[in-house]
């Protein structure tokens, strides 16, 4: 048990090295150094919570941080994106400044999955959302508008928490993260009012309906790097607290929030995908595309059983990939200025590469076997239909029907045959990508090591439920 | 996974193919060293134990699917046979496949098809054999249409998948059948499941499924077509791959058909089928064709050995059947090489001009016929003697007699020599050029078929665990074959070797054999049957535009909501903050009013 005790704390150490050397190369002005350091520490993290993660330890480290397989497949998961990440935003002008940010993104990152109580997950929110705040605003002038709109529509989103965690705390006594005490979930108007407040806090930052208006804005103001970090992991952030608190803090109201949830959930994905058929511009596309695929992800946490969990974390495994790969190219093809859709007519024959992973990312976004995308709808639909709930179910299945529609578009636009000049390609961007395709290729086809991951994490989040 | 790792090797060259693609001769010996580390791989696993191992695919809602892989006598039998041809097969394509540009497609199509056959063989369950046999079905369409400028592979290539399509929906619903009554995949717990009348259907879809793979009555139009695509693809097809997964299938779960007295429809079928083909054979003058027709023969009489419930008999013409048939396409890619690539029979010449490969030629066609001691001996014996009841027999022997007709004269006919010395001179010129990696592998071949002939004796040993049976060869059924086969030789060498004119007899013998008439009608039905779809698509296509305007309809409807939507979404956000205020309230009203 020692070895994991250090294995354990070598992990909390990366972490906090990780914010340290963001400072040493912001200081420094050197780019190389943060992407050496960046990528050198987040792998370090990332095999540390694979152990972790494999070995099945569960115990809890200085009070604070909760090592079990829920939190170390979220950090495996967080590391490999914020990877990802890293060498998007190495194009970046200000990247030795950005390491900070993303340095201490990723104690957020650590701290909201493995959290023993509300204010951990409340205040680790809160850091993650105040460093994208500054990462938006870091990437240029240009940006400020989209960095107040988030910052302004999250202080709102705050607030509520806030609110909701008032209302919690004089009738349980204590914000561990445990089962509520009976005076809680007997069904007061405060508890209800505080599950509400709670739920619409999150519905900001997961950008549920009607709470998402922010994110085409913001997805089109930041810069496509930041804009995937929002999307890729941000939102899977707020997914993780929701899920955690939900499951574990208010596991005796499924029965009150299981409905609104399954609302929420419809409403956004016919809202995402409807409006996502009339946009012009490839980023809208895909922000439109996000907000009906947490719509989707939402699903599994309406069904409120372990094996909807389970669906919901292999879905947010693969958006996480997917969007962030599908940004990465927006990235790409932005600095040719390549924007609308009609800028995307004939890139096959500009770049096959650019087309043809584009294509395999929207086909398993809109869940086309073998795509790691078809087996996340899979497991959300058939956990609806096992805890009869069938008509969300269909619901979700007219839904990927619709996105169909868009997807489609784009693709069929894109292999039309028109004789331009050659795209050049950007090994970095190229290299993001890559991963992405064989993340979604191959365990699309082969997805049992994901989908034994997160039945492991969703069971071992369950039983802290229902240990006393 | 040791018994997946033999498929790695094949599966790395076919991916790094395409990216190879500019240099295509790294390509094709990529491809040759693959495919021997693949044989020395299935060597090893010879010796590992014998026993089956599972990998889960995915698990999902409590029900766990695997693919299992077994590496019983069975197994391990087919196993050997790809893995010894595989790579002879791409030594001959290196001469054989002379157009730069199209290597790399080819070496990946090849690798992919031998790749698939080879996770058949291994397959212990139906989820891991219904991948290799979807493979093998989409890689053989690419290969038989493998010359896509020209008109007829395309055409064959369609024909062949439509059939092997139609045998695949009855596999995946013998699958459906069979997982909803018993509830598993694995092939070791279906031999030990209690018969049925659902058990009953689901063998008969698989026997069809087997049937459409094996290219058995009705379904064996397809394969004299798939003559369309290169020499070493037919080899391959019908030697150890795709005709072989058919029988062996039926082979691998002979005990239900045993138990469920299916055998008689076996050898029903399987009669029908090797007449249709022998008589064909006799009446084709395509030299590839005819080949087709003799493995569509071959084949009926596996399946034949099978219903009378001899496995031993089945499988020892499977084996060596997939060595004299590859060694006869190789020579007679060689023929047609030297000839222009000329396919009808009566203008192919000089094949005994060059020794090396009249002299391999003739082993070939000494195994096929049935002559003793060469290794097809054994084959044709053994399933004449499988047969249980005289009439069975008298008609076995009569085919082997009209099989050693219609095989001397696919000897004979190219043998004569041109009119013009000239013209002979050139014909033998261009033989002394087949180059050395079209001939090597048809010496090997060559020595193989005779030595295989051990089979004979290793066979029953090795298949012991499966059939108690032991096979007896009496001098009375050798003799009487080998009466047959030469009865057949001598009609051969009296119609086409000592009568100059042979090319007369082409208008003749259509009349003569009646069958030639099989493919028009088999073709003829096809059609029909395609026409009655054709109708039924008719139909639905009209549903179809009525579905599209009420489909149009809506999709207006959805696009005018998109578009109130960017009205709302306007960037001002005081609005979005509206929004989230109705949204809590929406939310507590949900909560307040439930």
């Amino acid at each position: 048990m020692a070895i994991m005790h250090i294995i354990s704390l070598a992990l909390v150490f990366a972490a906090a090295l990780l914010a340290v050397f963001g400072i040493a190369s912001a200081m420094a002005k050197s780019r190389r150094f943060a992407l050496a350091s960046g990528m050198v520490l987040l792998a370090f993290a990332a095999i540390l919570s694979a152990y972790l993660l494999g070995s099945g330890a569960n115990y809890t480290m200085l009070g604070i941080v909760h090592i079990y397989p829920f939190s170390m497949l979220f950090v495996l998961l967080f590391s490999v994106l914020m990877m990802l990440i890293e060498v998007l935003s190495f194009a970046s002008k200000n990247f030795a400044g950005m390491q900070i940010l993303i340095g201490f993104a990723f104690i957020a990152l650590l701290v909201v999955p493995s959290a023993t109580s509300i204010i951990e997950i409340f205040i680790g929110l809160e850091l993650f959302s105040v460093m994208v705040t500054f990462m938006i605003i870091i990437e240029g002038k240009s940006h400020t508008e989209a960095a107040v709109k988030f910052f302004v529509l999250s202080a709102a989103s705050i607030a509520l928490f806030s609110a909701a965690l008032a209302l919690m705390l004089p009738y349980n006594g204590s914000m561990l993260l445990a089962p509520a005490s009976a005076s809680l979930a007997a069904g007061s108007a405060m508890l209800l009012l505080a599950l509400v407040f709670f739920i619409a806090a999150m519905s900001f930052d997961t950008a549920m309906f009607p709470f998402n208006l922010w994110v085409p804005d913001v997805y089109e103001g930041a810069s496509a790097n930041v804009t995937a970090t929002i999307a890729g992991i941000g939102k899977k952030l707020s997914f993780v607290a929701l899920i955690e608190v939900l499951f574990v803090f208010f596991a005796s109201s499924g029965s009150i929030y299981s409905p609104l949830l399954a609302l929420l959930s419809v409403l956004t994905m016919f809202y995402g995908n409807f409006a996502a058929m009339v946009q012009k511009r490839v980023r809208r596309l895909f922000a439109y595309s996000s907000i009906s695929q947490a719509g989707y992800i939402m699903i599994g946490v309406a069904v409120a059983t372990q094996y909807g969990v389970e669906a919901s974390i292999v879905q947010i495994i693969a958006h996480a990939f997917m969007i962030i790969g599908a940004f990465a190219l927006i990235m790409w093809l932005e600095t040719i200025n390549i924007r609308s859709i009609d800028d995307y007519s004939g890139l096959a024959s500009r770049s096959r590469f650019a087309a043809v992973s584009l294509t395999i990312i929207m086909l398993s976004m809109a869940g086309i076997p073998p795509l790691l995308g078809f087996d996340g709808k899979l497991l959300l639909f058939s956990s609806a239909i096992s805890a009869n709930m069938l008509i969300l179910a269909v619901l979700g299945v007219v839904n990927s029907f619709l996105s169909i529609y868009y997807y489609g578009k784009l693709i069929s636009v894109m292999f039309t045959q028109k004789e331009r000049r050659r795209i050049p390609l950007n090994i970095g961007i190229a290299a993001v990508v890559v991963v992405v395709l064989a993340v979604v290729v191959v365990l699309g086809i082969y997805p049992e090591p994901v989908i034994h991951a997160a039945s492991m994490a969703s069971s071992s989040l369950f039983s802290l439920a229902s240990s006393p | 996974m040791l018994a997946l790792l033999a498929i790695v090797p094949l599966a790395i060259a076919a991916l790094l193919s395409p990216i190879l693609k500019s240099r295509y001769d790294a390509v094709r010996y990529l491809s040759l060293a693959a495919s021997i580390v693949s044989l020395i791989l299935i060597a090893v696993l010879g010796t590992a134990p014998a026993g089956t191992q599972s990998i889960t695919w995915f698990s999902i809602g409590g029900y766990a699917f695997h693919i299992t892989t077994q590496t019983y006598a069975l197994n391990m039998l087919l196993l050997y046979i790809i893995a010894i041809i595989t790579p002879l097969i791409i030594a001959y394509s290196i001469g054989f496949m002379g157009v730069p540009s199209e290597q790399a497609r080819y070496y990946f199509e090849l690798d992919i098809f031998a790749a698939a056959m080879m996770l058949f063989a291994m397959s212990g369950n139906f989820i891991a054999m219904l991948i290799g046999w979807e493979m093998l079905g989409i890689t053989s369409y690419l290969l038989i249409g493998f010359w896509h400028r020209r008109d007829a592979p395309p055409n064959a290539a369609r024909k062949a998948i439509t059939i092997v399509f139609i045998g695949d929906m009855m596999m995946l619903a013998a699958m459906v059948i069979i997982w909803v009554s018993y509830g598993t995949f694995n092939f070791s717990l279906l031999l030990r499941a209690q018969s049925s009348a659902a058990l009953y259907i689901a063998m008969l879809l698989v026997m069809f499924a087997a049937f459409t793979k094996s290219a058995q009555f009705p379904f064996h139009e397809w394969l004299p077509d798939a003559m369309e695509g290169p020499t070493p693809v037919s080899a391959f097809l019908h030697s150890s791959t795709m005709v072989k997964a058919g029988v062996f299938i039926i082979a691998a779960l002979l005990p239900l058909y045993m138990e469920l007295h299916m055998g008689t429809l076996l050898v029903i079928f399987g009669i029908v089928t090797a007449i249709i083909g022998v008589l064909n054979a006799l009446a084709e003058s395509d030299i590839k064709r005819i080949l087709a027709y003799s493995t569509i023969e071959d084949m009926g009489l596996m399946f034949v050995a099978l219903g009378f419930g001899s496995l031993i008999a089945a499988m020892l013409l499977f084996v060596v059947q997939a060595f004299y048939k590859a060694l006869l396409f190789m020579n007679a890619g060689t023929i047609m090489r030297a000839n222009d690539e000329s396919r009808s029979i009566h203008a192919l010449y000089g094949s005994s001009s060059y020794k090396p490969l009249f002299i391999v030629m003739l082993i070939g066609v000494l195994s096929i016929a049935g002559i003793f001691p060469i290794s097809g001996f054994f084959g044709k014996l053994g399933v004449e003697i499988s047969a249980t009841s005289i009439y069975a027999y008298a008609v076995l022997l009569a085919i082997d007699m009209l099989s050693s007709i219609y095989i001397f004269k696919w000897l004979l006919l190219p043998m004569r020599h041109q009119s013009s010395v000239y013209d002979q001179n050139a014909t033998a010129w261009n033989y002394k050029l087949t180059p050395k990696s079209m001939m090597v592998p048809q010496y090997l071949l060559a020595g193989i078929v005779i030595a295989a002939g051990i089979a004979y004796i290793y066979i029953p040993s090795m298949l012991g665990s499966y059939s108690s049976a032991q096979m007896h060869f009496s001098v009375v059924g050798a003799s009487a074959e080998t009466v047959a086969v030469v009865l057949g030789a001598f009609i051969a060498l009296y119609i086409f070797k000592l009568h100059p004119y042979a090319s007369k007899l082409k208008e003749k013998h259509r009349y003569v054999f009646l069958s030639a008439y099989n493919s028009v009608a088999s073709n003829a039905v096809y059609y029909y049957i395609g026409k009655a779809f054709l109708i039924l698509s008719k139909a639905f296509e009209a549903f179809d535009y009525a579905l599209l305007g009420f489909a149009s309809a809506g999709g207006r409807s959805f696009v005018m909501f998109g578009n109130l939507v960017r009205k709302v979404e306007n960037g001002q956000t005081n609005i979005y903050a509206i929004a989230f205020v109705l949204g809590i309230m929406l939310l507590l009203i949900m909560v307040l009013f439930k």
